[in-house]
Protein backbone atom coordinates (compact mmCIF):
# COMPACT_ATOMS: atom_id res chain seq x y z
CA UNK A 1 0.00 0.00 0.00
CA UNK A 2 1.40 3.24 -0.89
CA UNK A 3 0.71 5.11 2.22
CA UNK A 4 0.47 8.93 2.04
CA UNK A 5 -0.67 9.54 -1.86
CA UNK A 6 -4.38 10.78 -1.63
CA UNK A 7 -6.99 8.33 -1.88
CA UNK A 8 -10.55 10.18 -1.29
CA UNK A 9 -10.60 14.27 -1.91
CA UNK A 10 -13.37 16.50 -1.57
CA UNK A 11 -12.99 19.38 -3.75
CA UNK A 12 -15.68 22.53 -3.11
CA UNK A 13 -18.41 19.94 -1.67
CA UNK A 14 -21.25 22.36 -0.60
CA UNK A 15 -24.94 21.09 -0.03
CA UNK A 16 -28.08 23.25 0.27
CA UNK A 17 -31.38 22.57 1.84
CA UNK A 18 -33.21 25.17 -0.06
CA UNK A 19 -31.27 28.48 1.66
CA UNK A 20 -29.60 26.80 4.25
CA UNK A 21 -25.95 25.81 3.46
CA UNK A 22 -25.08 22.80 5.22
CA UNK A 23 -21.80 22.62 3.57
CA UNK A 24 -19.82 25.50 2.73
CA UNK A 25 -17.16 24.98 0.08
CA UNK A 26 -15.39 22.11 1.64
CA UNK A 27 -12.23 20.80 0.71
CA UNK A 28 -9.28 18.34 2.33
CA UNK A 29 -7.74 14.93 0.90
CA UNK A 30 -7.91 11.98 2.64
CA UNK A 31 -4.42 9.93 2.70
CA UNK A 32 -4.00 6.16 1.68
CA UNK A 33 -3.66 4.53 4.81
CA UNK A 34 -4.58 6.98 7.40
CA UNK A 35 -7.62 7.25 9.81
CA UNK A 36 -8.80 11.08 9.17
CA UNK A 37 -11.13 13.03 11.86
CA UNK A 38 -13.91 14.97 11.48
CA UNK A 39 -15.05 17.10 14.28
CA UNK A 40 -16.71 20.20 15.04
CA UNK A 41 -19.93 21.67 17.16
CA UNK A 42 -23.08 19.85 16.76
CA UNK A 43 -24.67 21.17 13.52
CA UNK A 44 -21.83 22.08 12.18
CA UNK A 45 -21.74 19.86 9.07
CA UNK A 46 -20.05 16.91 9.59
CA UNK A 47 -23.03 13.75 9.47
CA UNK A 48 -23.92 15.92 6.42
CA UNK A 49 -20.43 15.58 4.64
CA UNK A 50 -20.32 11.57 4.91
CA UNK A 51 -23.79 11.61 3.65
CA UNK A 52 -22.47 13.57 0.62
CA UNK A 53 -19.66 10.66 0.50
CA UNK A 54 -21.80 7.84 0.76
CA UNK A 55 -23.95 8.96 -1.70
CA UNK A 56 -27.54 9.31 0.75
CA UNK A 57 -27.10 12.95 -0.35
CA UNK A 58 -26.62 14.74 -3.74
CA UNK A 59 -24.03 17.52 -3.51
CA UNK A 60 -25.38 20.70 -4.88
CA UNK A 61 -21.95 21.74 -6.20
CA UNK A 62 -18.28 20.70 -5.77
CA UNK A 63 -16.39 17.18 -6.27
CA UNK A 64 -16.01 14.17 -4.78
CA UNK A 65 -13.16 11.49 -5.80
CA UNK A 66 -12.47 8.19 -5.32
CA UNK A 67 -8.77 8.11 -6.38
CA UNK A 68 -9.45 8.92 -10.11
CA UNK A 69 -12.86 8.26 -9.94
CA UNK A 70 -15.36 10.79 -9.42
CA UNK A 71 -18.34 9.70 -7.01
CA UNK A 72 -20.04 13.12 -7.37
CA UNK A 73 -23.15 12.18 -8.94
CA UNK A 74 -23.29 8.50 -8.50
CA UNK A 75 -26.09 6.98 -6.55
CA UNK A 76 -25.67 5.41 -3.15
CA UNK A 77 -24.80 1.48 -4.16
CA UNK A 78 -23.09 2.40 -6.51
CA UNK A 79 -20.45 4.15 -4.13
CA UNK A 80 -20.85 1.22 -1.92
CA UNK A 81 -20.05 -1.07 -4.68
CA UNK A 82 -16.73 1.40 -5.62
CA UNK A 83 -16.02 0.41 -2.07
CA UNK A 84 -16.90 3.17 0.41
CA UNK A 85 -18.70 2.00 3.52
CA UNK A 86 -20.44 3.31 6.40
CA UNK A 87 -21.88 3.31 10.01
CA UNK A 88 -25.33 5.31 10.79
CA UNK A 89 -24.84 7.71 13.64
CA UNK A 90 -28.36 5.90 14.88
CA UNK A 91 -27.53 2.10 14.77
CA UNK A 92 -29.46 0.56 11.78
CA UNK A 93 -29.99 -3.15 11.72
CA UNK A 94 -32.35 -5.08 9.89
CA UNK A 95 -34.91 -6.21 12.68
CA UNK A 96 -36.09 -9.56 11.16
CA UNK A 97 -32.63 -10.47 10.33
CA UNK A 98 -29.85 -12.48 11.94
CA UNK A 99 -26.86 -10.82 13.39
CA UNK A 100 -25.33 -13.33 10.86
CA UNK A 101 -27.30 -12.39 7.70
CA UNK A 102 -27.20 -8.86 8.97
CA UNK A 103 -23.72 -8.45 8.20
CA UNK A 104 -23.68 -10.97 5.01
CA UNK A 105 -25.81 -8.25 3.31
CA UNK A 106 -22.22 -6.33 3.10
CA UNK A 107 -20.75 -9.37 1.83
CA UNK A 108 -23.36 -10.32 -1.01
CA UNK A 109 -23.92 -6.65 -2.36
CA UNK A 110 -21.32 -4.29 -1.57
CA UNK A 111 -17.66 -3.84 -2.77
CA UNK A 112 -15.89 -7.22 -3.31
CA UNK A 113 -19.06 -8.95 -4.13
CA UNK A 114 -19.06 -12.75 -3.13
CA UNK A 115 -20.93 -15.64 -4.08
CA UNK A 116 -23.42 -17.10 -1.19
CA UNK A 117 -21.07 -19.49 0.08
CA UNK A 118 -18.22 -17.56 0.28
CA UNK A 119 -20.46 -14.62 1.92
CA UNK A 120 -21.34 -17.05 4.69
CA UNK A 121 -17.75 -18.16 5.64
CA UNK A 122 -16.50 -14.30 5.61
CA UNK A 123 -19.21 -13.83 7.97
CA UNK A 124 -18.10 -16.35 10.45
CA UNK A 125 -14.39 -14.90 9.90
CA UNK A 126 -16.03 -11.01 10.28
CA UNK A 127 -17.75 -12.23 13.65
CA UNK A 128 -14.86 -13.23 15.35
CA UNK A 129 -12.57 -10.31 14.46
CA UNK A 130 -15.23 -8.21 15.45
CA UNK A 131 -15.89 -10.55 18.85
CA UNK A 132 -18.79 -11.28 18.07
CA UNK A 133 -18.10 -15.24 17.45
CA UNK A 134 -20.65 -17.45 18.60
CA UNK A 135 -23.14 -15.10 18.08
CA UNK A 136 -24.66 -14.93 14.74
CA UNK A 137 -27.45 -16.68 15.42
CA UNK A 138 -28.95 -13.93 17.58
CA UNK A 139 -31.42 -11.91 16.37
CA UNK A 140 -30.29 -7.90 16.74
CA UNK A 141 -33.11 -7.21 19.43
CA UNK A 142 -31.04 -9.51 21.55
CA UNK A 143 -27.67 -7.65 21.65
CA UNK A 144 -26.22 -4.93 24.28
CA UNK A 145 -25.71 -1.77 22.29
CA UNK A 146 -22.05 -2.20 22.04
CA UNK A 147 -22.35 -5.25 19.91
CA UNK A 148 -25.28 -3.45 17.28
CA UNK A 149 -22.59 -1.25 16.87
CA UNK A 150 -20.12 -4.17 16.26
CA UNK A 151 -22.91 -5.64 13.86
CA UNK A 152 -23.22 -2.66 12.53
CA UNK A 153 -19.33 -2.41 12.08
CA UNK A 154 -18.95 -5.96 10.65
CA UNK A 155 -21.36 -5.00 7.73
CA UNK A 156 -19.13 -2.45 7.06
CA UNK A 157 -16.22 -4.92 7.05
CA UNK A 158 -17.18 -7.79 5.04
CA UNK A 159 -17.24 -6.03 1.98
CA UNK A 160 -13.73 -5.20 2.07
CA UNK A 161 -13.98 -1.35 1.91
CA UNK A 162 -11.95 0.64 0.28
CA UNK A 163 -13.09 3.38 2.42
CA UNK A 164 -14.51 3.48 5.56
CA UNK A 165 -16.89 6.08 7.00
CA UNK A 166 -17.64 6.02 10.48
CA UNK A 167 -20.45 8.36 11.98
CA UNK A 168 -20.15 8.39 15.75
CA UNK A 169 -19.44 5.18 16.06
CA UNK A 170 -17.99 5.48 19.94
CA UNK A 171 -21.02 7.68 20.75
CA UNK A 172 -23.21 6.38 23.79
CA UNK A 173 -20.57 3.44 25.14
CA UNK A 174 -19.22 3.36 28.62
CA UNK A 175 -15.76 3.89 29.33
CA UNK A 176 -14.70 0.46 29.03
CA UNK A 177 -17.07 -0.46 25.88
CA UNK A 178 -15.06 2.55 24.71
CA UNK A 179 -11.85 1.72 25.27
CA UNK A 180 -12.71 -1.43 23.55
CA UNK A 181 -14.13 0.45 20.57
CA UNK A 182 -11.46 2.45 20.03
CA UNK A 183 -8.93 -0.75 20.02
CA UNK A 184 -10.80 -2.20 17.51
CA UNK A 185 -11.30 0.97 15.67
CA UNK A 186 -7.43 0.82 15.57
CA UNK A 187 -6.92 -2.85 14.92
CA UNK A 188 -9.06 -1.80 11.28
CA UNK A 189 -6.25 0.29 9.86
CA UNK A 190 -4.63 -2.70 7.91
CA UNK A 191 -8.37 -3.44 6.70
CA UNK A 192 -9.18 -0.44 4.62
CA UNK A 193 -7.38 1.89 2.77
CA UNK A 194 -8.52 4.90 4.90
CA UNK A 195 -10.61 5.39 7.73
CA UNK A 196 -13.16 8.81 8.14
CA UNK A 197 -14.39 9.39 11.54
CA UNK A 198 -17.10 11.52 12.54
CA UNK A 199 -16.94 11.87 16.17
CA UNK A 200 -17.79 13.89 19.54
CA UNK A 201 -15.80 11.85 22.17
CA UNK A 202 -11.99 13.46 22.30
CA UNK A 203 -10.52 10.49 23.53
CA UNK A 204 -11.31 8.18 20.44
CA UNK A 205 -9.94 11.57 18.29
CA UNK A 206 -6.89 11.96 20.13
CA UNK A 207 -5.33 8.49 20.22
CA UNK A 208 -7.15 7.68 16.56
CA UNK A 209 -6.62 9.95 14.16
CA UNK A 210 -3.51 11.42 11.94
CA UNK A 211 -5.08 14.29 10.39
CA UNK A 212 -8.11 15.94 11.68
CA UNK A 213 -10.79 19.07 10.22
CA UNK A 214 -12.37 20.71 12.27
CA UNK A 215 -16.05 22.42 10.68
CA UNK A 216 -17.99 24.73 11.85
CA UNK A 217 -21.44 25.95 10.50
CA UNK A 218 -20.39 24.01 7.35
CA UNK A 219 -17.55 25.17 6.60
CA UNK A 220 -13.84 23.87 7.36
CA UNK A 221 -11.90 26.25 10.42
CA UNK A 222 -8.95 24.07 11.00
CA UNK A 223 -6.95 21.08 9.51
CA UNK A 224 -3.88 19.48 10.52
CA UNK A 225 -2.97 17.34 13.37
CA UNK A 226 -4.95 16.39 16.19
CA UNK A 227 -2.99 18.62 18.74
CA UNK A 228 -2.68 21.57 16.30
CA UNK A 229 -6.12 21.99 15.66
CA UNK A 230 -7.10 21.57 18.84
CA UNK A 231 -5.35 24.03 20.56
CA UNK A 232 -5.85 26.58 16.84
CA UNK A 233 -7.77 30.08 18.62
CA UNK A 234 -10.60 29.61 15.76
CA UNK A 235 -11.53 26.00 17.32
CA UNK A 236 -11.45 26.96 20.90
CA UNK A 237 -14.26 29.71 20.24
CA UNK A 238 -16.29 27.67 17.76
CA UNK A 239 -16.27 24.80 20.59
CA UNK A 240 -17.13 27.62 23.17
CA UNK A 241 -19.51 28.99 21.03
CA UNK A 242 -21.72 25.90 19.80
CA UNK A 243 -22.15 25.49 23.35
CA UNK A 244 -24.80 28.51 23.20
CA UNK A 245 -26.27 26.58 20.47
CA UNK B 1 -28.47 -27.30 -5.13
CA UNK B 2 -31.54 -28.38 -2.71
CA UNK B 3 -31.12 -28.64 0.48
CA UNK B 4 -32.64 -31.62 3.25
CA UNK B 5 -35.30 -28.98 4.62
CA UNK B 6 -36.16 -28.55 1.16
CA UNK B 7 -36.81 -31.88 -0.46
CA UNK B 8 -39.80 -32.33 2.16
CA UNK B 9 -41.20 -29.34 1.48
CA UNK B 10 -40.90 -30.00 -2.41
CA UNK B 11 -42.20 -33.44 -1.80
CA UNK B 12 -45.50 -32.19 -0.02
CA UNK B 13 -45.79 -29.69 -2.81
CA UNK B 14 -45.49 -32.35 -5.19
CA UNK B 15 -48.34 -34.53 -3.59
CA UNK B 16 -50.80 -31.88 -3.04
CA UNK B 17 -49.81 -30.74 -6.57
CA UNK B 18 -50.99 -34.88 -7.86
CA UNK B 19 -54.24 -34.20 -5.53
CA UNK B 20 -55.35 -31.29 -6.66
CA UNK B 21 -55.21 -31.71 -10.15
CA UNK B 22 -56.80 -35.07 -9.93
CA UNK B 23 -59.61 -32.89 -8.88
CA UNK B 24 -61.70 -33.19 -11.99
CA UNK B 25 -61.93 -37.17 -11.18
CA UNK B 26 -63.16 -37.40 -7.95
CA UNK B 27 -64.93 -33.78 -7.61
CA UNK B 28 -68.32 -32.81 -8.48
CA UNK B 29 -69.10 -29.83 -10.90
CA UNK B 30 -69.76 -27.80 -7.85
CA UNK B 31 -66.31 -28.63 -6.45
CA UNK B 32 -64.40 -27.99 -9.58
CA UNK B 33 -65.79 -24.31 -9.56
CA UNK B 34 -64.58 -23.58 -6.53
CA UNK B 35 -60.97 -25.24 -7.49
CA UNK B 36 -60.92 -23.29 -10.16
CA UNK B 37 -61.43 -20.27 -7.49
CA UNK B 38 -58.81 -21.58 -5.25
CA UNK B 39 -56.40 -21.77 -8.25
CA UNK B 40 -56.88 -18.68 -9.52
CA UNK B 41 -56.45 -16.68 -6.50
CA UNK B 42 -53.80 -18.82 -5.03
CA UNK B 43 -51.46 -17.85 -7.92
CA UNK B 44 -52.46 -14.18 -8.12
CA UNK B 45 -52.18 -13.98 -4.49
CA UNK B 46 -48.98 -15.92 -4.45
CA UNK B 47 -47.55 -13.58 -7.01
CA UNK B 48 -48.70 -10.62 -4.54
CA UNK B 49 -46.74 -11.72 -1.98
CA UNK B 50 -43.57 -12.58 -3.83
CA UNK B 51 -43.11 -8.86 -4.34
CA UNK B 52 -45.02 -7.34 -1.17
CA UNK B 53 -43.82 -9.71 1.30
CA UNK B 54 -40.45 -8.75 2.01
CA UNK B 55 -40.88 -5.19 0.80
CA UNK B 56 -44.17 -4.31 2.53
CA UNK B 57 -45.10 -2.24 -0.31
CA UNK B 58 -49.02 -2.26 -0.88
CA UNK B 59 -49.72 -3.00 -4.16
CA UNK B 60 -53.84 -2.49 -5.07
CA UNK B 61 -53.22 -2.53 -8.58
CA UNK B 62 -54.36 -6.28 -8.77
CA UNK B 63 -57.63 -4.97 -10.46
CA UNK B 64 -55.86 -2.89 -13.21
CA UNK B 65 -53.69 -5.98 -14.37
CA UNK B 66 -56.65 -8.56 -14.32
CA UNK B 67 -58.82 -6.39 -16.52
CA UNK B 68 -55.71 -5.54 -18.93
CA UNK B 69 -55.23 -9.51 -19.17
CA UNK B 70 -59.31 -9.77 -19.44
CA UNK B 71 -59.74 -6.94 -22.37
CA UNK B 72 -56.66 -8.26 -24.08
CA UNK B 73 -58.99 -11.15 -24.58
CA UNK B 74 -61.90 -9.39 -25.42
CA UNK B 75 -59.78 -7.04 -27.89
CA UNK B 76 -57.27 -9.68 -29.38
CA UNK B 77 -59.81 -12.11 -29.68
CA UNK B 78 -61.11 -10.69 -33.32
CA UNK B 79 -57.17 -10.93 -34.52
CA UNK B 80 -55.83 -14.05 -33.01
CA UNK B 81 -56.74 -17.55 -31.12
CA UNK B 82 -57.14 -17.23 -27.22
CA UNK B 83 -53.91 -19.72 -26.79
CA UNK B 84 -51.28 -16.95 -28.36
CA UNK B 85 -53.50 -14.26 -26.08
CA UNK B 86 -52.46 -15.76 -23.13
CA UNK B 87 -48.45 -14.16 -23.89
CA UNK B 88 -49.51 -11.36 -24.82
CA UNK B 89 -51.82 -10.68 -21.89
CA UNK B 90 -48.77 -11.19 -19.66
CA UNK B 91 -46.51 -8.77 -21.65
CA UNK B 92 -49.08 -6.26 -20.69
CA UNK B 93 -49.59 -6.95 -17.41
CA UNK B 94 -45.37 -6.65 -16.80
CA UNK B 95 -45.30 -3.58 -19.08
CA UNK B 96 -48.07 -1.92 -16.94
CA UNK B 97 -46.24 -3.17 -13.80
CA UNK B 98 -42.92 -1.93 -14.96
CA UNK B 99 -44.41 1.60 -16.05
CA UNK B 100 -46.25 2.07 -12.53
CA UNK B 101 -43.00 0.59 -10.89
CA UNK B 102 -40.80 3.06 -12.99
CA UNK B 103 -43.26 5.84 -11.64
CA UNK B 104 -44.37 5.01 -8.18
CA UNK B 105 -41.48 3.23 -6.66
CA UNK B 106 -39.23 6.06 -5.87
CA UNK B 107 -41.63 6.86 -3.67
CA UNK B 108 -42.46 5.11 -0.50
CA UNK B 109 -45.13 3.66 1.65
CA UNK B 110 -48.53 5.64 1.25
CA UNK B 111 -47.79 7.21 -1.89
CA UNK B 112 -47.67 3.73 -3.63
CA UNK B 113 -50.47 2.45 -2.05
CA UNK B 114 -52.62 5.14 -3.35
CA UNK B 115 -51.42 5.35 -6.83
CA UNK B 116 -51.58 1.70 -7.66
CA UNK B 117 -54.97 1.86 -6.46
CA UNK B 118 -56.00 4.90 -8.21
CA UNK B 119 -54.55 2.96 -11.54
CA UNK B 120 -57.13 0.29 -11.83
CA UNK B 121 -59.69 2.90 -11.73
CA UNK B 122 -58.00 5.51 -13.84
CA UNK B 123 -57.80 2.56 -16.58
CA UNK B 124 -61.47 1.50 -15.94
CA UNK B 125 -62.80 4.91 -16.62
CA UNK B 126 -60.56 5.08 -19.64
CA UNK B 127 -62.22 1.68 -21.03
CA UNK B 128 -65.83 2.83 -19.96
CA UNK B 129 -65.03 6.33 -21.78
CA UNK B 130 -63.99 4.77 -25.23
CA UNK B 131 -66.68 1.78 -24.88
CA UNK B 132 -68.99 4.53 -24.70
CA UNK B 133 -67.23 6.55 -27.44
CA UNK B 134 -67.82 3.19 -29.58
CA UNK B 135 -70.99 2.42 -28.40
CA UNK B 136 -70.05 -0.78 -26.50
CA UNK B 137 -71.18 -1.79 -23.05
CA UNK B 138 -68.97 -4.96 -23.13
CA UNK B 139 -67.52 -7.68 -24.88
CA UNK B 140 -68.72 -10.86 -25.60
CA UNK B 141 -65.69 -14.12 -25.31
CA UNK B 142 -65.77 -16.58 -28.20
CA UNK B 143 -62.91 -18.84 -26.61
CA UNK B 144 -64.84 -21.46 -24.85
CA UNK B 145 -63.00 -24.38 -22.32
CA UNK B 146 -64.29 -26.71 -20.05
CA UNK B 147 -64.55 -26.49 -16.84
CA UNK B 148 -61.51 -29.28 -16.15
CA UNK B 149 -59.45 -27.67 -18.82
CA UNK B 150 -59.70 -24.18 -17.14
CA UNK B 151 -59.31 -25.33 -13.41
CA UNK B 152 -55.93 -27.34 -14.68
CA UNK B 153 -54.73 -24.13 -16.60
CA UNK B 154 -54.95 -22.39 -13.36
CA UNK B 155 -53.74 -25.12 -11.18
CA UNK B 156 -50.41 -25.31 -13.68
CA UNK B 157 -50.43 -21.22 -13.29
CA UNK B 158 -50.26 -21.61 -9.73
CA UNK B 159 -47.41 -24.35 -9.84
CA UNK B 160 -45.38 -21.30 -12.10
CA UNK B 161 -45.88 -19.01 -9.59
CA UNK B 162 -45.12 -21.24 -6.71
CA UNK B 163 -42.07 -22.14 -8.68
CA UNK B 164 -40.71 -18.74 -9.19
CA UNK B 165 -41.51 -17.50 -5.58
CA UNK B 166 -39.25 -20.08 -4.28
CA UNK B 167 -36.45 -19.91 -6.73
CA UNK B 168 -36.18 -15.86 -6.04
CA UNK B 169 -36.98 -16.41 -1.97
CA UNK B 170 -33.51 -18.86 -1.90
CA UNK B 171 -31.75 -16.53 -4.05
CA UNK B 172 -29.62 -13.42 -3.35
CA UNK B 173 -32.41 -11.62 -5.25
CA UNK B 174 -35.22 -12.66 -2.34
CA UNK B 175 -32.41 -11.75 0.22
CA UNK B 176 -32.04 -8.27 -1.03
CA UNK B 177 -35.48 -8.04 -0.92
CA UNK B 178 -36.22 -8.80 2.74
CA UNK B 179 -33.16 -6.08 3.20
CA UNK B 180 -34.79 -3.55 1.40
CA UNK B 181 -38.15 -4.84 3.48
CA UNK B 182 -36.19 -4.33 6.63
CA UNK B 183 -34.26 -1.08 5.98
CA UNK B 184 -34.09 0.58 2.45
CA UNK B 185 -31.60 2.78 3.53
CA UNK B 186 -29.06 -0.06 4.34
CA UNK B 187 -29.84 -1.84 1.42
CA UNK B 188 -28.99 0.82 -0.67
CA UNK B 189 -25.75 1.72 1.21
CA UNK B 190 -24.58 -1.80 0.92
CA UNK B 191 -24.44 -1.66 -2.20
CA UNK B 192 -28.04 -2.86 -3.11
CA UNK B 193 -29.68 -0.99 -6.31
CA UNK B 194 -33.05 -1.17 -4.67
CA UNK B 195 -35.04 0.75 -7.39
CA UNK B 196 -34.10 -1.40 -9.73
CA UNK B 197 -34.80 -4.77 -8.19
CA UNK B 198 -38.35 -3.27 -6.86
CA UNK B 199 -39.37 -2.30 -10.54
CA UNK B 200 -38.29 -6.15 -11.62
CA UNK B 201 -39.89 -7.70 -9.57
CA UNK B 202 -42.97 -5.78 -9.27
CA UNK B 203 -43.62 -7.02 -13.12
CA UNK B 204 -44.31 -10.54 -11.54
CA UNK B 205 -47.54 -9.71 -9.92
CA UNK B 206 -48.56 -7.84 -12.60
CA UNK B 207 -47.79 -10.44 -15.59
CA UNK B 208 -49.70 -12.62 -13.41
CA UNK B 209 -52.37 -11.04 -12.63
CA UNK B 210 -52.99 -9.78 -16.13
CA UNK B 211 -52.51 -13.62 -17.63
CA UNK B 212 -55.21 -14.94 -14.76
CA UNK B 213 -57.19 -11.82 -16.30
CA UNK B 214 -57.14 -13.31 -19.51
CA UNK B 215 -57.12 -17.39 -18.36
CA UNK B 216 -60.78 -16.48 -16.81
CA UNK B 217 -62.11 -14.54 -19.68
CA UNK B 218 -63.68 -17.48 -21.31
CA UNK B 219 -65.29 -18.64 -18.08
CA UNK B 220 -66.49 -14.74 -17.52
CA UNK B 221 -68.19 -15.15 -21.04
CA UNK B 222 -68.83 -11.16 -21.55
CA UNK B 223 -65.71 -8.35 -21.09
CA UNK B 224 -67.37 -5.53 -18.91
CA UNK B 225 -65.34 -2.50 -17.46
CA UNK B 226 -66.84 -3.20 -13.98
CA UNK B 227 -66.13 -6.21 -13.36
CA UNK B 228 -62.50 -7.05 -15.30
CA UNK B 229 -61.27 -4.13 -13.16
CA UNK B 230 -63.42 -4.60 -10.21
CA UNK B 231 -61.59 -2.81 -7.21
CA UNK B 232 -62.74 -5.27 -4.74
CA UNK B 233 -60.12 -7.91 -6.71
CA UNK B 234 -57.31 -5.63 -4.99
CA UNK B 235 -58.51 -5.56 -1.95
CA UNK B 236 -59.47 -9.28 -1.76
CA UNK B 237 -55.98 -10.06 -3.06
CA UNK B 238 -54.02 -8.17 0.34
CA UNK B 239 -56.85 -9.69 2.59
CA UNK B 240 -56.30 -12.94 1.25
CA UNK B 241 -52.40 -12.20 1.46
CA UNK B 242 -52.34 -11.29 5.05
CA UNK B 243 -54.59 -13.30 6.43
CA UNK B 244 -52.03 -16.59 5.15
CA UNK B 245 -48.89 -14.81 6.32
CA UNK B 246 -46.23 -13.51 4.00
CA UNK B 247 -43.52 -15.14 5.66
CA UNK B 248 -43.62 -17.84 3.74
CA UNK B 249 -44.73 -18.95 0.34
CA UNK B 250 -47.52 -21.42 0.73
CA UNK B 251 -49.15 -18.41 3.29
CA UNK B 252 -51.45 -17.45 0.43
CA UNK B 253 -52.78 -20.80 -0.42
CA UNK B 254 -54.15 -20.56 3.25
CA UNK B 255 -55.11 -17.46 3.24
CA UNK B 256 -57.01 -18.29 -0.50
CA UNK B 257 -58.85 -21.41 1.27
CA UNK B 258 -60.04 -19.82 4.42
CA UNK B 259 -61.74 -17.14 2.66
CA UNK B 260 -63.66 -19.18 -0.15
CA UNK B 261 -64.29 -21.14 2.74
CA UNK B 262 -66.12 -17.81 4.55
CA UNK B 263 -67.61 -17.43 0.61
CA UNK B 264 -68.95 -21.41 0.56
CA UNK B 265 -70.12 -21.25 4.26
CA UNK B 266 -71.11 -17.40 5.09
CA UNK B 267 -72.39 -16.19 1.08
CA UNK B 268 -74.67 -13.62 2.39
CA UNK B 269 -72.46 -12.40 4.92
CA UNK B 270 -69.22 -12.89 2.99
CA UNK B 271 -68.54 -8.75 3.20
CA UNK B 272 -68.67 -8.70 6.68
CA UNK B 273 -67.01 -11.52 7.93
CA UNK B 274 -64.16 -9.97 5.52
CA UNK B 275 -64.20 -6.76 7.67
CA UNK B 276 -63.82 -8.76 11.00
CA UNK B 277 -61.41 -10.91 9.39
CA UNK B 278 -59.07 -7.78 8.96
CA UNK B 279 -59.70 -6.12 11.93
CA UNK B 280 -58.56 -9.30 13.77
CA UNK B 281 -55.38 -9.89 11.43
CA UNK B 282 -54.35 -6.50 12.37
CA UNK B 283 -54.69 -6.99 16.23
CA UNK B 284 -53.83 -10.52 16.51
CA UNK B 285 -51.54 -12.44 14.12
CA UNK B 286 -49.75 -9.99 12.17
CA UNK B 287 -47.84 -12.54 10.77
CA UNK B 288 -51.44 -14.41 9.26
CA UNK B 289 -51.78 -18.23 9.32
CA UNK B 290 -48.05 -18.70 8.99
CA UNK B 291 -47.05 -16.72 11.67
CA UNK B 292 -49.64 -19.33 14.21
CA UNK B 293 -47.94 -22.20 12.38
CA UNK B 294 -44.63 -21.80 13.15
CA UNK B 295 -45.00 -20.45 16.47
CA UNK B 296 -47.19 -23.75 17.26
CA UNK B 297 -44.77 -26.20 15.51
CA UNK B 298 -41.95 -23.64 17.21
CA UNK B 299 -42.93 -24.77 20.66
CA UNK B 300 -44.12 -28.10 19.94
CA UNK B 301 -40.26 -28.88 19.12
CA UNK B 302 -39.46 -26.98 22.36
CA UNK B 303 -41.83 -29.42 24.66
CA UNK B 304 -40.33 -32.44 23.08
CA UNK B 305 -36.96 -31.07 23.04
Amino acid sequence: MNTGQTILSLDRVTKRFGGLVAVDGLSFEVKRGSIQGLIGPNGSGKSTTLNLLSGALRLSEGDVWLDSRRLTSSPAHRIAKLGVARTFQLVRLLPSLTVAENIKVGGLFGHGRRSWGEADRAVEAVLDRIGLGGKGGMMPGQLTYIDTKRVELGRALIARPRILLLDEWLAGLNPTELEDGIDLIRSLRDECEAIVIVEHVMEAIRSLCDSCVVMASGAKIAEGSVEEVLSAPQVIEAYLGGEDD
Amino acid sequence: MIRPQETRGLVIFAIGLVIAAALPYWGQDYWLEIGISVAMYTAIVTSWTIFSGPTHYISLSTAAFYGVGAYTVAIGQDFLAYPYLLPIAVVLGAALALLVGLTTLRLSGVYFVIFTLGLAELIRQVVTWSQNWTGQKGVLVDAYLESHIMFWQFVALATAVFLIGWLIQRSKVGFALRVIGNDEQVAIHSGIHSSQLKVLLFMVPGGVAALAGAMQAPQAGYIEPLTAFNPQLSFIVVIMALLGGTGRIWGGLLGVMVLEAIRIFLPTHTTLVLGLFFLLIVYFIPHGLVGVILDLRHRWQAGRG
